[in-house]
């Protein structure tokens, strides 16, 4: 039973350099505590643990059904909301409050979703945008509800020790990624759901003629992404202890766009990486605060002119090789297959231009 | 291959730029000029706020020549030592962002190992730095004259007592803020035999501003006028003439309005373009700034704003020599609103000093018992059972805010009034409020 | 109350209408959502106030240079930034939104964030049906009005008007008739920004310069967009100016919630649009054709 476990760990995550990486630093970050216990640095841990989940929900109806929410934050705040609200007036714990506001946030979500199939493309891209600003529209008139601009303060804190809530996100965050991963993956043979995605992009007419509902599907995204925008709210609100108006700025929902889309879109990887590199560079460039925004700004401007794909499709453009016959991947420094030993490396090197 | 290599010289080069640029990590008060013999460690003092706005710049300023005065004059005795106090900027970018001012506390606290909090004043972002500051048991004086950090230390005294307000809360402050409506409703009275003059109601939509809505009937009945109707712009506006003209058709003579915000600058702007005849009074964000003509282009004249004005008057004997000071040092007028950091810092130090220690416990209870004379007046702050807790009190004899007024292009001080029918209260500068003429005009015209 | 409705409803709407026909331009073209369409509006904002107040230039020739160098610029950013990776959707929008907050970022370095004014062309009011208008006022719906029809008749009597709307139809017909798909997506981009210029710097006098001013006409343009139907010009032209009526009508009929003029005509646009999905006056585009 070890040996098979062993096995499938080798298979599945040493022979694939993308995902062996991946495995490497989530071990890094457990350790993370063990080396220091500066609060300062694990609650910057704390947020990016927080915001990978974020961002990682943006890329599940963004990478993989092509709809483009620009108003995530909209989804992110019913959440944090909630888990306030609940934790506030009826002293709820975390535990109850963050499910709960992530089903709020999934039922908003199928709310939005169910109208929105009929909105094509771009023009749901341009409709989502208005989300967050109608929600606070409507946050402000019912100010004895939500607290108006003040929001709600005094909610519960995650945890009792710093570690504890770095754990406790880090937990949430590594669960909730593989969870997403799974039901995007086309790959995956435990889930059919990221085939029929695949399938759906590659042509719709096609994957409806072969019995997919392409509907139900997209609702589908919709819910996960919306529910684990709000387990990221939730989270967020019991770090923060205070829910206000400020999370339906339109920073907020353009925070994940420029997350994932940096990280690499269509890969829930990329996403978390994207706010793995992120989120840290914003902090270290406090350093220059009047110029912060501005290279920050500057360098995602650089890095998507010469990775359009993101930075992880590019590193692993660079480090795996897809076989030519079994699709599988492979290291690029293999020369052969490992599953079916056909030649990696076959492309015709360009000719030498005859001069005359 | 090739585009790898120029990304990494790419990067490399930005990386070079980012901490070519980096100035010293933290800007400190520098130390006093003669070789004082100050031994003793530093009393370090993070100083927060969004300091690439102008609010924090001038937080910033405030605070760094309250430091250098005291720096100067021998630090602050502590246990027999005397300890200079040392200034670390944090930008908390709280206008933007609240997990950045939360982080910047908590780094400036864990990191900079800071031993007292002053600054911010954006309600959300300083409820949440609120409760970072108390977890470790920080003192942190701030402003913002939103209810809801006062509120807390009235429920949960032993967890929030280090939080104290530098200024008044605009619960406090609601009866100044309506100074103006008797003021001009007698002019109007007395000018153009109107007995009941209409007054329309303008105030941004935020939080700070609700006690003050509550409070309009109240006040507009006192002084025998009528409520003729309440409008609420959002801060972000940038047309207002609907507002305007909406308010000119329902015949107002008075506009009271609370705005801040580049909304309020429209409204100034546009009240006088429409030429809207009702004097607008109230308080304008924009208005006391030097830059405020410039930027309205000459449009604004007769606005009547309070608080914020950068006019000194002689509170107390103290203010006009720091007005000065502080004018010739950074070429700005200090804003009133921001002085009150200033005052903050000596009444930490006097607490320190009086206190012996830098516990934050016993500091709690000196700070309450501050009695101190600043440039703003003088100083007490409310005990934490009152419904303002740790709040600056206002009154004659305490603080109190002045009302100004543009006049031909320049602000003059009109409240309280010269004549001293206010509590005896009055200053030497102060002029008469007017009526703008075009006003005058139309009514007479009727 | 009628009169001043319907004048200031044109105001209000006049802007977003030069705003949003250009972004329909530059979309229907080359397929780009250019979130940085109203960081360009702001660009022009404030070059016409350093031409007129700091460097006390003429207005006219301030106008002029305005428009002429943020077009400059918004070419320069498409030929730099965005001509590479057109295709990628996604690049696309990051890059734009990472040029509008660069742009932010940079207006508020040079000009820090004190609220700047300008002043306006011909001051004064006029009293039209018995409601007193800034002239500055007129001179925008002028002015737009005027820059409007000189693109229509760009797009409708030229050869280069031809081949930019014929791109917007089919583009690799259009590719296979020997037209440059790169040159006229650069040309729709140039007329776009100017578009988005001119609205700039006519509304700065208006407005209150800052470095956020960006961030609430882009929401208000792509409602107008949408609403008006993407790919139609004459729909953003007409829903431009619906959506300026109704916060118009929500100021004047509910004062105490004046703040929430924005929210209430997005909502309706979101109600329009469940109801109707390809908007008012929405045209099908090639690729979208099954």
């Amino acid at each position: 039973m070890i040996r098979g476990l062993y096995k499938a760990f080798q298979g599945n995550i040493m022979a694939i350099p993308g995902r062996a990486m991946a495995f490497f630093c989530l071990l890094l970050l457990c350790f993370v505590p063990l080396v220091t216990q500066e609060p300062y640095i694990l609650l910057v841990l704390i947020f990016v643990n927080v915001f990978a989940i974020y961002a990682a929900s943006w890329d599940v109806l963004a990478g993989f059904t092509g709809q483009f929410n620009m108003g995530q934050g909209a989804l992110f705040a019913i959440a944090a909301y909630t888990a306030a609200i609940l934790s506030r007036d009826l002293g709820w714990v975390p535990w109850a409050t963050i499910p709960c506001g992530a089903l709020v946030a999934m039922l908003a979500g199928f709310i939005i979703a169910i109208p929105s199939m009929r909105l094509r493309g771009t023009y749901f891209t341009l409709v989502s945008l208005t989300f967050p600003l109608i929600l606070a529209g409507i946050v402000l008139v019912f100010v004895d509800f939500t607290g108006g601009e003040k929001g709600i303060s005094g909610v519960s804190a995650l945890c009792q020790s710093r570690v504890a809530a770095y754990y406790t996100t880090f937990i949430v965050m590594v669960a909730s990624v593989l969870a997403m991963w799974k039901f995007t993956d086309a790959r995956s043979s435990l889930i059919r759901t990221g085939l029929a995605f695949r399938a759906i992009q590659e042509d719709e007419i096609s994957a409806r003629c072969s019995g997919i509902d392409t509907t139900r599907y997209k609702l589908a995204a919709f819910g996960v992404s919306a529910f684990f925008a709000g387990i990221s709210g939730g989270l967020y609100v019991h770090v923060m202890r205070v829910a206000g108006p400020m999370m339906l700025d339109l920073l907020w929902s353009f925070s994940p766009i420029i997350w994932t889309i940096f990280g690499g879109m269509g890969t829930i990887g990329g996403a978390v990486t994207g706010v793995f590199v992120l989120y840290p560079v914003m902090e270290l460039l406090r350093v220059i605060p009047e110029l912060r925004m501005f290279v920050y700004a500057c360098l995602v401007v650089l890095i998507i002119l010469f990775m359009p794909e993101g930075i992880v499709p590019w590193a692993r453009d660079k480090i795996e090789k897809q076989c030519p016959r079994c699709k599988l991947i492979n290291a690029m420094s293999r020369q052969e297959c490992r599953a079916c030993g056909a030649h990696l490396h076959t492309e015709r090197k360009k000719l030498e231009t005859v001069k005359d | 291959m090739r585009k790898a290599f120029w990304m990494v010289v790419v990067v490399v080069s930005l990386v070079a730029l980012v901490f070519g640029c980096a100035p010293a990590p933290a800007e400190k008060a520098p130390a006093a000029e003669e070789p004082t013999p100050t031994q003793g460690e530093p009393i370090k003092i993070a100083i927060t706020g969004p300091m690439t706005h102008s609010s924090g710049e001038q937080i910033w300023w405030n605070c760094t020549i309250a430091a250098e005065e005291i720096n100067e004059a021998g630090g602050v005795s502590v246990g027999g030592v005397k300890r200079p106090l040392e200034l670390v900027k944090v930008d908390t970018n709280e206008l933007t962002s609240v997990p950045d001012a939360a982080l910047a506390i908590e780094r400036a606290i864990t990191v900079n190992k800071v031993d007292f909090i002053v600054g911010s004043w954006n309600t959300e972002p300083v409820l949440a730095m609120q409760d970072v500051a108390m977890d470790y048991k920080k003192i942190f004086i701030t402003e913002g004259a939103g209810t809801p950090m006062a509120d807390r230390v009235k429920e949960d005294y032993e967890r929030y007592k280090y939080w104290f307000r530098a200024y008044y809360s605009s619960k406090e402050a609601v009866p100044y803020y309506y100074c103006a409506i008797p003021q001009f409703a007698d002019l109007v009275r007395e000018e153009l035999g109107i007995e009941t003059p209409k007054v329309a109601v303008m105030m941004d939509k935020a939080e700070w501003v609700e006690p003050m809505v509550k409070a309009a009937d109240y006040f507009i009945t006192e002084a025998g006028c009528e409520n003729i109707g309440v409008w609420r712009p959002s801060t972000t506006a940038t047309d207002v003439s609907a507002e305007l003209l909406a308010i000119k058709d329902a015949g107002a003579q008075i506009i009271f309005h609370i705005m801040y915000g580049p909304s309020s600058m429209v409204v100034a702007k546009q009240w006088d373009e429409l030429q809207i005849p009702a004097a607008l009074v109230g308080c304008n964000g924009e208005a006391p700034y030097d830059t405020f003509m410039e930027s309205t282009h000459g449009l604004g004249n007769y606005l009547a704003t309070l608080a914020g004005s950068s006019e000194p008057v002689a509170v107390t004997e103290k203010t006009i020599p720091f007005f000065d000071k502080f004018t010739q040092k950074y070429g700005e007028k200090p804003q009133t609103v921001w002085c009150f950091f200033y005052d903050a810092i000596y009444r930490l130090a006097e607490a320190i000093e009086r206190a012996d220690t830098l516990d934050a416990d016993a500091l709690v209870v000196e700070l309450e018992k501050t009695d101190y004379i600043g440039v703003m007046g003088r100083e007490v702050w409310y005990g934490p059972e009152t419904d303002d807790a740790h709040g600056v009190r206002m009154g004659p004899e305490y603080v109190i805010t002045t009302g100004a007024q543009y006049q031909d292009g320049e602000l003059f001080i009109i409240w309280p009034p010269a004549d001293g029918s206010w509590h005896g209260v009055s200053f030497p500068g102060t002029v008469e409020a007017e009526l703008p003429p075009w006003m005058v005009e139309y009514w007479k015209g009727k | 109350m009628l009169q001043m409705i319907l004048l200031r409803g044109a105001m209000v709407g006049a802007v977003y209408a030069s705003l949003a026909v250009g972004f329909s331009l530059i979309f229907g073209v080359a397929r780009i959502v250019n979130l940085a369409h109203t960081a360009f509006f702001m660009l022009a904002a404030y070059m016409l106030f350093t031409a007129t107040s700091m460097l006390g230039l003429n207005t006219f020739l301030s106008i002029v240079i305005s428009i002429v160098l943020v077009t400059a610029v918004g070419v320069a950013c498409y030929k730099a930034f965005l001509e590479r990776i057109r295709e990628h959707e996604g690049a696309v929008i990051l890059m734009t939104v990472a040029l509008a907050l660069a742009f932010q970022e940079l207006m508020l370095l040079l000009f820090s964030g004190v609220y700047r004014g300008v002043a306006p062309f011909i001051a004064g009011n006029v009293d039209i049906i018995g409601v007193t208008i800034p002239i500055q006022q007129l001179l925008i719906v002028g002015i737009t009005a005027v820059c409007l029809l000189a693109v229509a008749a760009f797009l409708y009597w030229t050869n280069l008007g031809l081949a930019v709307r014929v791109t917007a139809q089919d583009k690799e017909v259009t590719n296979l008739m020997g037209i440059n798909g790169n040159k006229t997506a650069m040309i729709s981009m140039a007329l776009a920004v100017a578009l988005a210029a001119v609205a700039g710097a006519v509304v700065a006098p208006t407005y209150v310069v800052n470095p956020y001013m960006w961030a609430h006409p882009l929401v208000m343009m792509f409602a107008a967009v949408i609403l008006g139907g993407l790919g139609s010009m004459k729909g953003s032209f007409i829903a431009a100016f619906i959506l300026g009526y109704v916060e118009v009508l929500v100021v004047f009929l509910i004062p105490e919630g004046s703040f929430i003029k924005g929210a209430v005509a997005l909502a309706i646009v979101v109600v329009i649009l469940f109801l109707r999905p390809e908007g008012l006056f929405g045209v099908t585009f090639e690729e979208e054709r099954l």
